[in-house]
């Protein structure tokens, strides 16, 4: 059966060989449904333990799902998964997702996804159009920043192309090199821009004008129609913001689609078309601003108040960009970690400039170094701030205050992310959910933090919700009051977990927008559930997703799906890195340190009680089917998700049952 | 005034408007179907527009030889007759906006969706709004 939505065809390059392939993508349908799932079917089958990042064989998987590109809202996202350079202790199979237009074009041109294998002898760009597929010379592109390798492959084959690139950090196999297409689509985290650096690949251009087919036109266009009218603003944002009334008239702020299908105003994507540069004196520039990349400026009064100011701010973050570097590990990790060691006294220059970041110039030296391998200092950053930190023999103390593991800095983590706003009880919940992953896994789960935060009104005093009708909405959800009962400690605290944890791979999967799905709290409601029609906010991408593509599950058995990734990706772990308990546990010690902000309804901030928390680890690999002790699918809950066949590759890795 | 007009600077560049029209004309994601196209400007975000202005005395009209293209009067929409259309392409040569568009070896143009186009809802971000709306 040929389904809705897809392209039909998976594009497989060897960069060794020069050998391009297309296979269909039924072959993976519909279990493996698209992005992230069928990324965890081809590397279960296709990555032997073993491989690390910048190995030849390590494939690196560009996914679609069948909503990209979509009429669904917020549906242009594209999914990278395979071996993360940036992954800490160890590279390991990891995930990452840019939005922008590129994943849409490379529907039109035929393909669901890409998988590149191998590395080319020489610099190289993959051409995309149309069913066909081209290895190109990129020698006179190497070296240059993205957006002049976008241009120069834009102008080669037209405006209207659609482009992935690397920037230098990626060539330089900078662990924390992004990939990115327009101004500020990256897939950031992961370090995937170095993998495709070190398969020598700079950039992947596609455009396309064959369509793409829908199982039942008219309910799939009424479908998308009632979620597009519901959604409104970005997770916890109950209203819509405005733009900066002086910053329209100075700069030129504008909205601006962060991704193909944008439906909302939410509160971070802002294009700018009249920037005046600071380094580069006399130029104006020009882009977007998304999430994190708002501060680079700084902000008085915060943890992050260096002074930059808005034009050198934004100057910083689009060189950044053309870098090709990470913003969260910059702004979040690695430039407050510099910081700490200033202030401690441990040093005062790097590669022989002074740490002062009030000063474009610094940033500058400190980003181009970086993205270059460039001098002693800047050349262990470019291992990730991490690894810099044991290659430099400092501030491994200071490190335990911004980065809860695998080599990420903090997010939503009440902790070492200050700008994000979340207090005990919430990020017990977010611990769990780094606990159980091989990154930052907040990139596709804002949906329990942000979304209680955001929608109380402690952070929104005028559209908020009361604590009773966010309990009382969110039991909905997860079954219970408890979960997002602010005073409820360390109760209920797994299901929510569990219950993200499959609709991040739906998002990965689907692709749609995390910021705006699932949708839970609405304004738009008497009883604020989020509602369309005779639809439930949370099964709005169910109904997207059989409309489009025939594929007629239930909401159980899209989740059934969805969790049945989360198998065998855990699977994988277990086969090829051995992870286990041991490994999850090691998110407890920075957890355990005091709370950055205070529960208003507790006496004062605490850190995690390791104890309680290991009860919730409990309940939640209960909840999996994974055994307490080791963290592991039992061989039972392998057979549950029809993954026995798979089970016998565990060996005694698994036991039995619970 | 029937129709509708574009504000180029609140287009978001989201293509909410194109992608609902390719499905609304094709039955499919068939951007080439699509009656209103945006040219995405991403590293200046100036992106430009292409759609009928439903003009009060088009040239589609006027110069098509079999006076194919006539006032719906319930819409306000200059539609093509196909059973009278030849595919002869004058009528998409006369368009000084390009909004005349060829497919599947026919012209074709913005019907303003019997009267309440898709596009116009479509847009989150009141880029697209009734032509008499704009002042």
């Amino acid at each position: 059966m040929t389904y809705g939505g897809y392209a039909g065809k998976l594009l497989r390059v060897n960069l060794s060989t020069g050998v391009i392939e297309q296979q269909d993508t039924q072959d993976y349908l519909p279990d493996w449904y698209g992005g992230r799932a069928m990324a965890a079917r081809i590397a279960w089958d296709e990555i032997p333990p073993g491989t690390g990042a910048f190995d030849p064989g390590s494939p690196l998987m560009i996914l679609t799902g069948p909503l990209t590109g979509t009429a669904a809202p917020c549906s242009g996202r594209t999914t990278v998964c395979g071996i993360s350079s940036a992954g800490y202790p160890q590279e390991w199979y990891s995930r990452s997702s840019f939005g922008g237009h590129w994943g849409p074009e490379l529907k039109h041109a035929g393909f669901d996804g890409i998988v590149i294998t191998g590395r080319a002898s020489n610099p190289v760009f993959l051409k995309i159009e149309n069913r066909s597929c081209t290895i190109e010379d990129a020698g006179k592109l190497w070296g240059m920043g993205i957006y002049s390798a976008q241009n120069m492959i834009m102008e080669r084959c037209g405006r209207d192309w659609r482009v992935f690139a690397i920037g230098p950090a990626g060539e330089n196999r900078v662990r924390i090199a992004i990939a990115a297409t327009e101004t500020e689509s990256a897939s950031g985290q992961g370090g995937y821009g170095a993998v495709m650096g070190s398969k020598n690949l700079k950039a992947i251009a596609v455009h396309g004008t064959l369509p793409l087919p829908v199982a039942e036109p008219d309910k799939f266009l009424e479908v998308c129609r009632l979620v597009r009218n519901e959604a409104h603003a970005s997770h916890g944002w109950p209203h819509e913001p405005e733009l900066d009334s002086n910053k329209v008239k100075k700069y030129g702020q504008r909205y601006q689609a962060c991704t193909q299908g944008c439906a909302v105003r939410c509160y971070d994507a802002r294009f700018y078309t009249t920037v005046p540069a600071v380094l580069q004196k006399g130029k104006k520039l020009s882009g977007q601003v998304d999430c994190i990349a708002g501060l680079f400026p700084g902000i008085e009064g915060s943890f992050y108040d260096w002074k930059l100011g808005f034009e050198a701010g934004f100057e910083i973050g689009q060189i950044a960009n053309d870098e090709g570097l990470n913003h969260w590990e910059i702004l979040v990790g690695l430039v407050p970690w510099l910081r700490y060691l200033r202030n401690d006294g441990v040093i005062n220059k790097i590669d022989g400039m002074k740490i002062d970041l009030d000063s474009p110039g610094f940033w500058s030296f400190l980003l181009r170094g970086i993205s270059r391998r460039e001098g002693e200092f800047r050349s262990a950053l470019s291992e990730g701030t991490v690894r810099a930190s044991e290659i430099l023999g400092i501030g491994g103390e200071r490190l335990k205050q911004l980065f809860p593991a695998w080599g990420y800095a903090g997010h939503w983590d009440g902790h070492g992310d200050r700008i994000n706003y979340v207090f005990f009880p919430y990020w017990i919940v977010s611990a769990l959910q780094w606990a159980v992953d091989t990154r930052d896994p907040i990139s596709s789960a804002h949906g329990y933090g942000q979304n209680i935060m955001g929608w109380s009104r402690i952070c929104s005093p005028e559209h908020g919700l009361s604590w009773d009708r966010i309990k009382e909405v969110s039991s909905r959800v997860y079954g219970t009051e408890t979960c997002a009962d602010p005073e409820s400690g360390y109760e209920g605290k797994a299901y929510p977990a569990y219950w993200h944890g499959q609709r991040s791979v739906m998002k990965d999967s689907l692709t749609v927008g995390d910021q705006v799905f699932p949708r839970i709290y609405s304004r738009k409601t008497e009883d604020n559930f989020a509602r369309a029609g005779d639809m439930d906010g949370p099964s709005f991408e169910r109904h997207m997703f059989t409309s489009l593509t025939g594929i007629q599950w239930t909401d159980s058995e899209l989740n059934h799906a969805s969790e049945r990734v989360i198998q065998l990706e855990r699977a994988l772990l277990v086969r090829n890195f051995n992870r286990s308990r041991i490994d999850d546990e090691a998110v407890i010690p920075y957890f355990e340190r005091t709370e950055q902000q205070t529960n208003p309804r507790a006496d004062s901030a605490v850190g995690m009680d390791g104890d309680k928390f290991r009860k919730v680890m409990d309940e939640y690999y209960d909840l999996r089917g994974w055994d307490r002790k080791m963290g592991r699918p039992t061989l039972e809950t392998m057979k549950k998700f029809d993954l026995a066949e798979e089970a016998k590759q565990l060996g005694d890795k698994i036991v039995e049952k619970v | 005034m029937a129709g509708f007009t574009v504000i180029s600077d609140l287009c978001t560049g989201c293509m909410n408007c194109v992608v609902v029209c390719s499905l609304i004309q094709s039955g499919n994601h068939d951007r080439s179907a699509s009656v209103i196209r945006v040219n995405l400007e991403l590293f200046s975000g100036k992106h430009t527009h292409v759609f009928c202005r439903q003009c009060e005395n088009p040239e589609c009209r006027s110069t098509c030889p079999e006076g194919a293209i006539n006032k719906d009067m319930q819409s306000g929409a200059w539609t093509i007759n196909y059973d009278l259309c030849t595919k002869c392409g004058i009528c998409a040569d006369a368009c000084p906006y390009g909004a005349m568009f060829w497919y599947a070896s026919a012209p074709l143009k913005c019907d303003l969706c019997g009267g309440t186009p898709a596009c116009c809802e479509a847009c989150c971000f009141d880029a697209i709004i009734p032509a008499e709306d704009k002042t």
